[in-house]
């Protein structure tokens, strides 16, 4: 294997920019305004797409290049104007009042870092992974991901929780198979394309139905 | 070549609903449709009956008496929710005063959503069964909040995040269970197609698919409704209009339900069944458990009914648990009897709530009375859900209790039965109170007016749960005789 991108070469540039998807998870979990958010959410993923660049160049496998640019076009581009569009259109740039604060948030999310690092020392479940660290860092943002759901009250940071812990995911799988094989890729991200612009449309209903985009006053329907 | 049908007819009937001038002409196109797609399903069911499995299309289309199964649940509940939305969805667009394209968005996307059910359960590449899965959440998310009041906004947006999520976990079942696969020494570009993971799964680490196994369970158990999963099923069937919910709940549910049985086989196979066995055994029997207090104190009709089904759930993955070739053969013969079951129910809920225009139980009184037809079927469709002969319910969960009994499991045995006549008791009381007894309103403002179609649409399914109670037909138990076989690699016979 003639190639310069060997594995003691690539794996602190992926360090790198590991710390910097694990930093905009947290600055995303410590962000009040919606705006910023969807920034940083673009920071995390254009990250991602470096690091599946570098691991397609490290390996030699064309799928994994395409699978970048695919990444690039829904990621950084159509999901961002999506999430952009419907801040506009329902007028919510401020998470006024969130179930947990985002101070507080911003400690439970490095904790959960802490503790999926620290079990990964005790447990060794990183052996599956071609770069440990990037493993971690993916079932944090993963665990994250789950934490933004669940601790704002707007329909809109529940989606970005949720495409945050697909990218989470996205990085899980980069990290121990490489990417997916590429049709099913292709159907993922088309999954995500179709499925930024649904949510966004069900938001819009939200606000023109409850007068605001705040999915704790859904809650008619019980028993 | 049936195989291309299969896709083409729902989406060609899909184009062809957005043409109609009025809505009177929705109703032979989309009854045509379903039609046509009913008889591709049994020429192709024919064809796995005689050759066993067909592979097509570069290994992308993977079809053997168990999706064969799921394909006739399909094709079956298609036509029946097509012979009962002609009238209903005119009536119910009445009420709301809906213009013309709510109603071509409604047959559009129901076509879609049937459309997006056959690819998944036809699929070989679970990956791309998981992207069907995703798809159908989004498509349907639209159906549930059709009629776009607050509440069934509420029920759509709970069912659109909830489901994403547990979809969500499945996918990192899968990229483990990938990742056993090709760290086994198997091809990476065939490593997501089930016959072939199938083949190899000795050879896979066991730790990681037990690992990937109860992420696929939790994932794909969202989208189908078990315990402690279910918050959005009664939501989104008591919002989503009579026929989405008799879709839903009839089919889409088996076809999540499908994905874990498929990944279920893989993981028997390859770590052996103990393990997977008491997973399903605790999940349904806790569904079991749970859909008790929800059945005894509800309030809504449709919502009695989303609980029915979460029973039922449980009684088909408690059946699986169990693990003999006679639960199996139950849980498989539960699936497609619950989904004729729970169609006609949903069909006569529907009709009733439309015509007291009312979903809540304690302002139905006397139905037997003011409707004779549907409060008659209702009362008969109640009596067939909760399992009492001569309907195909009971020998479908006489089956299962049997094999329980027969497995030595007497404390699950025990609670299944104690549940279920609970759930008996309670199901019955309301059915009791909404049909016979005194009306208080006056006779004449409310007669029942049913459509042939309408009658059609009720009569054929109590016709087939009837039938099924007595007799199998042949090609239907070899069909359910393979799928016992495929999912414990021996049949009852």
């Amino acid at each position: 294997m003639n190639n310069f991108l060997t594995q003691e070469f690539t794996t602190p540039i992926i360090s790198y920019f590991t710390v910097v998807l694990l930093l905009m998870s947290i600055l995303i979990t410590g962000s009040n305004r919606l705006k910023s958010i969807v920034k940083f959410y673009l920071l995390q993923s254009s990250c991602l797409v470096i690091i599946t660049l570098i691991i397609g160049f490290s390996i030699n496998n064309p799928e994994t290049l395409r699978i970048a640019i695919i990444t690039l076009l829904g990621k950084c581009i159509v999901i961002p104007l999506a999430l952009n569009f419907v801040i506009d259109k329902s007028q919510a740039n401020k998470e006024v009042v969130p179930i947990i604060s985002p101070s507080t948030t911003v400690l439970i999310a490095s904790a959960l870092i802490a503790f999926v690092y620290g079990l990964s020392m005790t447990q060794n479940f990183g052996r599956i992974a071609y770069y440990p660290g990037l493993f971690n860092a993916a079932i944090s943002i993963i665990l994250i991901g789950l934490l933004i759901m669940i601790s704002r009250k707007k329909a809109l940071t529940q989606i970005i929780g949720l495409y945050v812990m697909e990218n989470g995911i996205f990085a899980l799988t980069l990290d121990t198979v490489f990417g997916m094989p590429f049709v099913v890729e292709m159907g993922i991200s088309l999954d995500l394309f179709i499925g930024v612009l649904i949510m966004g449309v069900w938001t819009l209903r939200i606000k023109q139905s409850f007068d605001s985009i705040d999915v704790s006053k859904l809650s008619k329907l019980k028993g | 070549m049936e195989i291309i049908l299969l896709i083409l007819i729902p989406f060609i009937t899909a184009i062809l609903c957005l043409l109609p001038k009025n809505e009177k002409q929705f109703a032979p196109i989309q009854i045509s449709g379903s039609l046509c797609l009913l008889l591709v399903v049994i020429k192709l069911l024919n064809n796995v009956i005689k050759l066993g499995v067909i592979k097509s299309f570069n290994n992308l289309v993977y079809i053997d008496a168990f999706s064969g199964l799921l394909i006739l649940i399909i094709g079956t509940v298609s036509l029946l929710v097509s012979l009962y939305s002609a009238d209903y969805m005119i009536k119910s667009n009445e009420e709301y005063s809906f213009p013309l394209w709510k109603l071509k968005k409604f047959y559009f996307l129901l076509n879609i959503f049937v459309l997006t059910m056959l690819t998944v359960v036809i699929s070989n590449n679970i990956g791309l069964v998981w992207v069907g899965i995703e798809v159908i959440t989004l498509i349907s998310a639209f159906l549930v909040g059709y009629y776009n009041k607050s509440t069934s906004i509420e029920a759509a947006w709970k069912y659109i995040i909830l489901c994403s999520v547990g979809i969500a976990f499945a996918m990192i079942g899968i990229i483990l269970c990938f990742y056993a696969a090709i760290h086994s020494g198997g091809v990476e570009s065939l490593s997501l197609n089930w016959d072939y993971l199938l083949s190899i799964s000795k050879k896979f680490n066991p730790n990681i698919i037990k690992l990937a196994f109860a992420f696929i369970l939790i994932g794909y158990g969202t989208k189908v409704g078990l315990a402690p999963m279910h918050s959005w099923l009664p939501d989104a069937y008591s919002e989503a209009p009579t026929p989405v919910s008799a879709l839903l709940s009839g089919v889409l549910l088996k076809c999540s339900l499908y994905s874990i049985i498929r990944f279920t086989i893989i993981a028997n196979e390859s770590i052996g069944a103990a393990f997977t066995n008491n997973m399903l055994l605790f999940f349904g029997m806790f569904s079991i458990a749970l859909s008790v207090p929800f059945i005894m104190t509800q309030n809504q009709i449709k919502r009695l009914l989303a609980y029915s089904s979460l029973e039922h759930i449980g009684i088909i993955v408690t059946g699986l648990g169990i693990g003999s070739p006679l639960s199996i053969f139950g849980a498989v013969f539960h699936m497609f009897n619950h989904a004729i079951t729970k169609t006609l129910m949903f069909f006569t809920a529907g009709n009733l709530s439309l015509k007291f225009q009312t979903k809540d139980i304690s302002k139905i009184k006397s139905a037997i009375n003011i409707m004779p037809f549907s409060g008659t079927i209702f009362l008969i469709g109640a009596l067939a859900l909760m399992g009492s002969p001569p309907f195909s319910v009971f020998l479908s969960e006489f089956y299962i209790i049997r094999a329980g009994i027969l497995e030595k499991h007497w404390v699950i045995s025990s609670l299944f039965i104690l549940f279920s006549l609970i759930i008996f008791g309670a199901i019955m009381y309301q059915t009791m109170n909404m049909t016979i007894g005194n009306s208080t309103e006056e006779k004449n403002n409310l007669r029942e007016e049913v459509s042939k179609l309408g009658v059609l649409a009720l009569v054929i399914p109590l016709f087939i749960i009837t039938l099924l109670s007595v007799w199998i037909p042949a090609p239907l138990f070899k069909l359910l005789n393979r799928s016992v076989e495929i999912i414990h690699g021996k049949g009852i016979l």
